[in-house]
């Protein structure tokens, strides 16, 4: 039987608050050059 | 606060320290690596004290996040680069035994791991990696060393 939830990877920390405004920042640079 | 969320909002406040994360992650896998120490020293001036080693896990971990496809994201390449730290350690002690204390090592603890070092890999867990890699390098030294004191020469 699996287990009733998924385990992450042990010391793998999940994406961060914040992490999508970083990527919204590197686009709006990449849009620049 | 985790250093991955610290570095976040470091990259966040400061353009040219974007710049330079994501030409690390461009450049290579041994780029990143090799120039955490200038993103673990921003997080110090913001007094997040944090070791070299997580900071290298995180920015594998943000390179994997925001740049997938570049070189710095490569687990492969990053466990090499750990992996080839670890067997020069070794080699620098087994370098030092004699013919007959090479042949009589015993790495069979060490090998206990290697289901731990596969796992990580399968998971391409870096800090997971590090920790296994850690666990058979200490069991392979302590067989250097058992092997030494056997043959009288510790």
């Amino acid at each position: 039987m699996p287990p009733p939830f998924r385990v992450a990877p042990s010391g793998t920390e999940a994406a961060p608050d914040g992490i999508e405004d970083l990527r919204d920042l590197y686009d709006e640079e990449e849009g620049e050059e | 606060m985790r250093t991955k969320t610290a570095l976040v909002e470091l990259l966040k406040d400061s353009r040219d320290l974007r710049v330079f994360f994501k030409g690390c992650c461009e450049a290579s896998a041994a780029r990143l690596r090799v120039q955490s120490w200038q993103f673990r020293d921003e997080l110090a001036d913001r007094s997040y004290v944090v070791n070299l080693r997580e900071v290298q896990d995180s920015v594998f971990e943000l390179a994997r996040d925001l740049f997938p496809e570049s070189p710095g994201a490569d687990f492969v390449t990053w466990a090499g680069l750990l992996c080839g730290d670890a067997l020069a350690r070794l080699q620098e002690r087994y370098a030092s035994l004699s013919p007959e204390e090479k042949d009589a090592m015993d790495l069979s603890g060490a090998w206990c791991h290697n289901d731990a070092v596969e796992e990580a890999c399968r998971n391409e867990d870096l800090p997971a990696f590090r920790a296994a890699l850690k666990d058979y390098e200490r069991e392979a030294l302590e067989a250097v060393e058992r092997v030494r004191e056997e043959s009288g020469a510790a």
